[in-house]
């Protein structure tokens, strides 16, 4: 059977940097972080730098959309972020054919403390009932498909669903990923000794660890392309088998995810005219992906990563940053790494600083994650010139 | 046509390979011990094992069972070879442990050991180290087995993405409640065809 072509054909992000992918983009194109000092005892119990969403506007939002307080926060950002992709958009949420493809590493995860429990449902701590709560809201007859593989659950719900649209299994799959910051997760981080004292700095000689941060991406795939003019095309996600915490000295599973990507959509590496890195700015994982590019090749091509505007944001990351990957093809530009002032990692890779104009036709954004996990998604702007 | 050349269930302190009992545990009523009983069973040596969360342990016990046999290094590349497993409560059985040491501020111990555990896709990490597996990985959360998804999406792997074997299956660890479906999947190997059906009975039987 023939295979469908998967078209993006709506997006959007809700993030420190602001509640729209316009705003998103402007700020990435300006340089401005989102990063700051935060002294929150629900977060952490020593100030930290990380990437707040702005509550108090969303919650403004919220209550203008009616969401009722029988959803938590993390599921009115879901619903919030997917109610703006659709907006002026004439699609059935309710028809057979299409379905929601939900990543996320921790959902609920701030209902394991009870009082907080007390104010919702009983089982939404799972992610299954958050998720089919988000569906239902948009009355989706479909049980959702869930992605949570730690910091590549973003990516491999864009190959998950580009999958099922190119099989015809579905027409329209909603990709819709989040994380929202919590002491959770954050005491983990600090414990690993793995955040920066400062907003992180991408394949820099000073980096010092990640940022986290929180937001909310959802790109909208159609095998019906409605004037959109970016494909997905291949993906695909390979293991190190080396360590559950740190990445592959030799890029073993970035390599095989970015080869297979490549030959899944029929294209030589030589094709590829930028990249989205991970780029969390930990001193291991920017050295193994520098590693890894090299590996392919491909050290000329540019390559950004966006963690030093929103931070780390676990199962929203592949999402939106795939989706600033997307846009940034569609106005012909390519995106500024900050942070990123002295080259710090062993392969002379090519890491951007400005915004610059290019025309790019084949995309790879990479993602890799605890468990030794990396993965990687090829897009195409049909419009693109070499 | 793809097969499913070994199956393991790990239920009610029993332990079952290709429909036949291999262990009754079901005396001592404590998961860790039972866990321990499986990796002495199968003679294994491997220290990072008690370092592991129940998830993960038994992921890896239920590899070591399902490969017993069947040394798949020896047939296939180690990237043609994935593990895609799925479950209903994700990591939460090994989250509430974690969050207990971070939840009193007097009382205040997070540790890295436990945290790393708090995320259901590292039992693929650790299947993966344990086997030199470097192929296709995914972790789905499904509140009940939808066993036409992960079919259809294991095919898609066989098919389309290079791979030559799989195992895949259903691993749930929530407190004293728990359950491992695990099967091989390889191209042409194997007594049973590889179909939703067939990965349903494997539930039933």
């Amino acid at each position: 059977m023939k295979k469908k072509d998967v078209f993006v054909i709506a997006s959007q992000i809700v993030s420190a940097l602001g509640i729209s992918s316009e705003e998103n983009m402007h700020r990435i194109e300006t340089k401005k972080t989102g990063i700051s000092l935060t002294d929150n005892k629900d977060l952490s119990n020593e100030p930290l730098y990380c990437a707040s969403i702005d509550w108090a506007r969303m919650d403004a939002l919220f209550a203008e959309q009616k969401l009722a307080d029988e959803y938590t926060p993390f599921e009115k950002l879901m619903i919030y972020t997917a109610k703006q992709t659709f907006a002026n958009m004439d699609i059935d949420l309710s028809a057979k054919d299409t379905l929601f493809v939900i990543s996320t590493t921790k959902g609920n995860i701030s209902l394991l403390d009870e009082n907080l429990a007390a104010n919702y449902p009983s089982n939404r701590i799972h992610l299954w009932a958050a998720a089919e709560a988000i569906s239902k809201y948009f009355g989706n007859p479909n049980t959702p498909i869930i992605v949570s593989n730690a910091c590549v659950s973003g990516v491999i719900a864009i190959n998950v669903a580009s999958s099922l649209v190119s099989s015809g299994e579905y027409k329209n799959i909603v990709v819709l990923g989040g994380d929202v910051l919590s002491k959770f997760v954050i005491s983990g981080f600090q414990s690993f000794q793995s955040l920066s004292a400062g907003v992180c700095k991408p394949f820099d000689a000073d980096r010092d660890g990640l940022s986290l941060g929180e937001a909310a991406g959802c790109m909208l795939l159609s095998s019906e392309a409605k004037g959109s003019k970016i494909k997905v095309l291949g993906g695909s996600t390979h293991n190190d088998a080396n360590h559950i915490s740190g990445p592959s000295r030799t890029a073993e599973g970035f390599y095989y995810a970015a080869i297979s990507a490549i030959k899944a959509s029929n294209l030589k590496v030589s094709d590829i005219e930028y990249i989205s890195a991970h780029g969390t700015a930990t001193p291991y994982n920017d050295e193994m992906e520098a590693i890894g590019i090299g590996r392919l090749g491909l050290q000329k091509v540019p390559v950004h990563s966006l963690k030093a505007y929103w931070g780390h944001t676990l199962g929203a990351a592949g999402i939106i940053e795939s989706i600033a990957q997307i846009e940034s093809m569609r106005k012909q530009i390519l995106l500024p790494t900050l942070g990123y002032k002295q080259h710090g990692v062993s392969e002379p890779i090519n890491v951007t600083s400005n915004t610059e104009k290019a025309s790019v036709q084949y995309a790879l954004k990479l993602a890799s994650g605890f468990s030794g996990v990396n993965s990687s998604v090829v897009f195409q702007n049909v419009e693109g010139k070499r | 046509m793809s097969r499913i050349s070994s199956h393991i269930r790990i239920e009610d302190f029993k332990v079952w390979k290709n429909d036949e009992l291999i262990l009754d545990y079901s005396e001592t009523k404590e998961l860790n011990k039972f866990l321990k009983a499986i990796y002495k069973l199968l003679g294994m040596r491997y220290m990072k094992f008690f370092k592991m969360d129940s998830l993960s342990k038994m992921g890896l016990v239920g590899a070591e069972l399902l490969l017993e046999q069947n040394p798949i290094m020896e047939k296939y590349q180690a990237e043609e070879i994935a593990v895609v497993l799925a479950n209903s409560s994700a990591s939460l059985d090994v989250d509430r442990k974690y969050y207990k040491t971070i939840k009193d501020a007097d009382n205040y111990f997070p540790s890295p050991g436990l945290f790393v555990y708090t995320l259901p896709n590292i039992v693929l990490g650790e299947i993966c180290i344990r086997n030199g597996f470097k192929g296709e990985n995914a972790f789905f959360v499904q509140k009940e087995l939808d066993s036409n998804f992960i079919y259809k999406y294991n095919e898609d792997l066989l098919l389309q993405k290079d791979q030559n074997a799989i195992i895949s299956g259903w691993i749930e660890v929530n407190e004293s409640s728990y359950k491992a479906v695990m099967y091989l999947i390889e191209k042409e190997e194997g007594e049973m065809e590889h179909l939703p059906n067939n990965i349903k009975n494997l539930f039933l039987t």
